[in-house]
């Protein structure tokens, strides 16, 4: 949204520092989103930052705020990276593979996504799967593109666009959040972040840089494809780290790698969202149509052409993306010591300005007063579902993922006449399938069996305090 | 009054979001603005609603002649398609900005080379031809439709949402043909990537002008279906304001800056003051009546 | 939980067969074969079924167990909170923007307990008035102006 919102404002400079400017924000957009997850549980920018609240949230609830967001910055820092370098030297052999990518592709791509529901489910997997459905059920709200009809809109035109999904994740956390914040605000002890242990330790780090470039290059290749961005990159890693990790079940408590895999992803697909933008001018998700738009108004096509006509062009765009990310490491580790701070102000102040604020940033998408309301609806079915065991991140993957995979579902059987062999007989859906497949077998079962083990241990545990209880007696 | 006006910015509505082509072609146009208007005109995007919102929050401002708005389009679909009760009427029109004709492409390496062979192929092999367009009821979609239609043709249309998934689509093989609009096809063509057998108009555009226009190609169309853009204001802006709104924009169009924009972009400019806008407006959505029964989506609001 | 649980999958069933049978009028809605109605209908069996898997784990006490409760007097709090907002909302549009937020704010530091009166006012408007100043200045946004001809 920050794009979009500061266009006009780099429309009056020269080409090339507007794009770099746009190009400053989209990468710390993309990074400083998760800073606000982190700290009060509201993701600052629209599709990233979810999947990072998942342990960056419950970090900071245990007063270790400054160290989830050194995290997130080194990760961020590694993944963005990692994902300009690729796009500086690989960017038209990867736009080919993107290409490849037709509506069965995206069909079993959305699957594959809809499977990590699985691992951010939380303690139920079938309440998870329950919010997830919700969620895809509200997606099918709005105009529906492929036949032309209003669905579910009740003839109201502030639905025809659909639930849009600012509004629907500012409901998800952020209200959901301020409310529990304010039912609670007297049970509550305070939370003190622990200023001294603000960065990582060099340790800690070098357990987490297998699941940081594993994520980087996932999120990098996720990026590419047209039409996925940031938000399914981080996800997907956030997933695949939990599912590979030997500790899945304390994803979600509050881990370090939570927060490293999907800062990681969505930074390096910032990279990997340029791709197929600039060689084909096919937008890799939503900011990168943005950056298309800012290209075009200062009078260059994006396209094959770009590359041949405006090396001027690309290469600072290139050199920029690497220089974001150092910028962003050092503003980030710098400044973690004062976010880290924010927490500690009395919730009774902090608690009313974050109320304002999302009210705010429900607006300000698209000057609408039915996304404010619409987001307090949506914020106090949230705040329920939480108490009874709901998982909300499904719900959001959900609003992600679902269009795609509906649209590209009745796509692929439009273009066979209803066959579904068309899933598998091309080679990139059938091989996502069946990742799709296995991915949800093995961590629904590595998943099973740790919270098991975890029980065993408990029980242990108790059995062993008894008997030392009687001992002692 | 008029003397006093305008006295502070200008808002400029537009229904479709940041980095659009509407929204470029708005920013564009009123880039100069201050030096026809003395203020400065300012966009804002109001999106949602396949543009509903936007044109609909332009129809209902207060009419003091600030608020101006880019209408396109779909408003020409609301009613006839039971979308929304918004049409043409509901607006005191300014000028028309552009009209955009459909392109018919097919991919570079594509067995088809004329216009003749995608219409007869499946004359023997119905429905076998996939045609992608980018929206159920848009443009696009009926621009072809009519076309089959009148030849008698079936195609297997595959709706996008959207031209750049429609055009990534073609370049990748996964649809045989794609109809978007020509300027959205400019770059791959440059590029050698695509073929584009049509344009969808009576003339030949001019950044494209070896290919030929849809008679050329042998299937007259007296009437085709065109993408359009225009400017309008809320109906009831006392009549000296719609004057210097009528006067300023078309100032700022015929300004050299925007023009070079538009060429840049292969957008063709066509201007029509407020009666000829009006005319226009009626006409087409006589032309889409019959397109969109003939795809099913007729189901007009009274 | 365990009531708690078959409420609720009642409830969802209850649901998707209200999606499911509002979803079939779309049917005859156009030409194509995987029309509007396809994918509604399918989320609506899916969901189903989960319900009925919820219930049936309900009633053979596979719950989860209760973690947290909702406080009575706190939910009172909260209710009350929306209903501030929900007047912030409608105040906005009578005496404008930045002074809305200003007095909305105040008074739910106020209601929170905050007791720190200065504390309360500096910072009820310094946060309105940099997020209005922004808006206005910088991103060129329109907000409510209310009853006053300067946008305040």
């Amino acid at each position: 949204m920050g794009c979009a919102l500061l266009i006009p404002f780099t429309f009056g400079l020269p080409p090339v520092q507007g794009l770099l400017m746009l190009l400053g924000i989209f990468c710390g957009g993309i990074y400083g989103g998760s800073i606000s997850g982190i700290l009060i549980r509201t993701p600052g920018t629209p599709s990233a930052a979810a999947a990072t609240l998942l342990d960056g949230y419950p970090l900071s609830q245990k007063g270790m705020a400054g160290k989830a967001i050194g995290m997130s910055t080194i990760a961020s820092f590694c993944g963005g990276t990692t994902g300009a370098i690729i796009m500086t030297f690989l960017s038209p052999q990867i736009a080919k593979i993107g290409l490849k990518f037709g509506p069965p592709e995206f069909c079993a791509l959305a699957v594959f996504g809809l499977g990590m529901i699985i691992t951010i489910s939380g303690r139920s997997i079938l309440k998870g799967i329950i919010s997830a459905i919700f969620g895809l059920m509200i997606t099918t709200i709005g105009f529906d593109p492929l036949s032309g009809v209003p669905r579910f809109t009740f003839g109201s035109q502030n639905l025809l666009g659909g639930v849009t999904f600012v509004p629907a994740l500012i409901g998800l956390f952020g209200y959901a959040q301020v409310f529990r914040n304010i039912e609670k605000i007297l049970v509550l002890p305070p939370v003190k972040s622990k200023v001294e242990n603000i960065l990582p330790k060099f340790r800690e780090i070098r357990s987490t840089l297998k699941t940081i470039f594993k994520s980087a290059l996932m999120g990098t290749f996720i990026g590419s494809i047209p039409g996925t961005g940031c938000d399914v990159a981080a996800f997907i890693t956030y997933g695949e780290a939990k599912r590979s990790s030997k500790h899945p079940e304390k994803f979600g408590t509050g881990i370090l790698e939570g927060v490293a895999a999907p800062e990681a992803g969505n930074n390096a697909a910032t990279g990997g969202a340029m791709i197929p933008m600039l060689t084909l001018g096919i937008p890799g998700d939503a900011v990168t149509a943005v950056l298309l738009g800012a290209l075009t108004i200062h009078g260059l096509q994006p396209g094959p052409l770009l590359f041949r006509d405006h090396l001027d062009i690309i290469y600072p765009i290139f050199a920029g993306m690497i220089m974001a990310q150092f910028i962003l490491l050092i503003v980030g580790l710098s400044g973690a010591r004062v976010f880290a701070r924010l927490i500690n102000v009395d919730r009774r102040i902090l608690t009313p300005i974050i109320f304002f604020l999302c009210v705010v940033g429900s607006y300000a998408m698209r000057f609408s007063f039915f996304d404010v309301g619409l987001s307090l609806i949506i914020g106090i079915i949230a705040y329920f579902m939480e108490y009874y065991g709901y998982p909300v991140s499904p719900i959001l993957l959900a609003l992600i993922l679902g269009p795609m995979a509906e649209q590209n579902l009745r796509r692929s059987l439009i273009i066979s006449h209803g066959d579904p062999l068309i899933f598998f007989t091309r080679p990139i859906s059938t091989a996502f399938i069946t990742l799709a497949v296995i991915v949800i077998i093995t961590s629904y079962y590595r998943i099973k069996r740790a919270a098991e083990r975890e029980a065993h241990r408990i029980s242990i545990d108790r059995e062993r305090d008894e008997k030392n209880e009687e001992t002692e007696i | 009054m008029s003397a006093g006006f305008p006295a502070k910015d200008i808002i400029l509505i537009c229904p479709w979001s940041a980095g659009g082509s509407t929204d470029t072609i708005s920013r564009t146009l009123v880039k100069n603005a201050k030096k026809y208007f003395g203020v400065n005109v300012n966009v804002v995007n109001k999106t949602g609603g396949m543009g509903a919102i936007g044109m609909g929050a332009v129809a209902t401002a207060r009419p003091d002649g600030y608020t101006v708005g880019m209408i396109t389009f779909q408003l020409s679909t609301y009613r006839l398609m039971g979308l929304a009760k918004l049409s043409y009427r509901d607006f005191s029109l300014i000028q028309l900005v552009n009209q955009s004709p459909a392109a018919i492409s097919v991919a570079a390496d594509s067995k088809w080379k004329t216009l003749k062979q995608v219409m007869d192929y499946p004359k023997k092999n119905p429905g076998i031809v996939t045609v992608g367009h980018s929206g159920a009821g848009g443009a696009w979609h009926l621009a072809i439709a009519s076309i089959a239609t009148q030849n008698n043709v079936q195609f297997n249309y595959v709706p996008f949402d959207g031209a750049a998934p429609t055009r990534t689509a073609l370049i990748g093989g996964h649809i045989d043909v794609a109809t978007t609009g020509i300027d959205e096809m400019l770059q791959l063509y440059k590029a050698g990537k695509v073929w584009i057998l049509a344009v969808n108009n009576l003339v030949r555009h001019p950044l494209f002008p070896e290919v030929p226009t849809i008679e050329e190609a042998g299937f007259p169309n007296p009437h085709p279906i065109l993408d359009w853009r225009g400017l309008a204001a809320p109906k009831g802006v006392p009549k000296d304001r719609m004057e210097v709104l009528i006067k300023g924009f078309k100032k700022c169009f015929d300004d050299p800056e925007f023009r070079k924009l538009a060429k840049e972009l292969g957008l063709p400019l066509v201007y029509k003051d407020p009666k000829g806008f009006e005319e226009f407006l009626k006409g087409m959505e006589e032309t889409l009546e019959p397109a969109l029964k003939s795809v099913g989506l007729l189901k007009p609001m009274e | 939980m365990r009531r708690a649980d078959i409420i609720v999958g009642t409830g969802l069933i209850i649901l998707s067969a209200w999606f499911f049978w509002y979803a079939s009028a779309y049917r005859k809605a156009t030409i194509y074969y995987y029309g509007p109605n396809f994918f509604p209908q399918i989320l609506s069996i899916m969901m189903s079924l989960c319900a009925v898997s919820l219930i049936v784990k309900a009633i053979r006490g596979d719950v989860l167990p209760q973690e947290d409760r909702i406080d009575p007097k706190g939910f009172i709090r909260m209710m009350v909170a929306i209903g501030m907002c929900i007047g912030y909302l409608l105040i906005m549009q009578v005496i404008g923007f930045a002074m809305g937020t200003c007095v909305f704010l105040f008074a739910l530091m106020t209601f929170l307990g905050y007791r720190d009166l200065i504390k309360r006012i500096a910072s009820s408007v310094v946060s309105s008035l940099i997020v209005w100043a922004v808006f206005r200045y910088f991103l060129i946004i329109p907000l409510p102006t209310g009853i006053f001809s300067f946008s305040f």
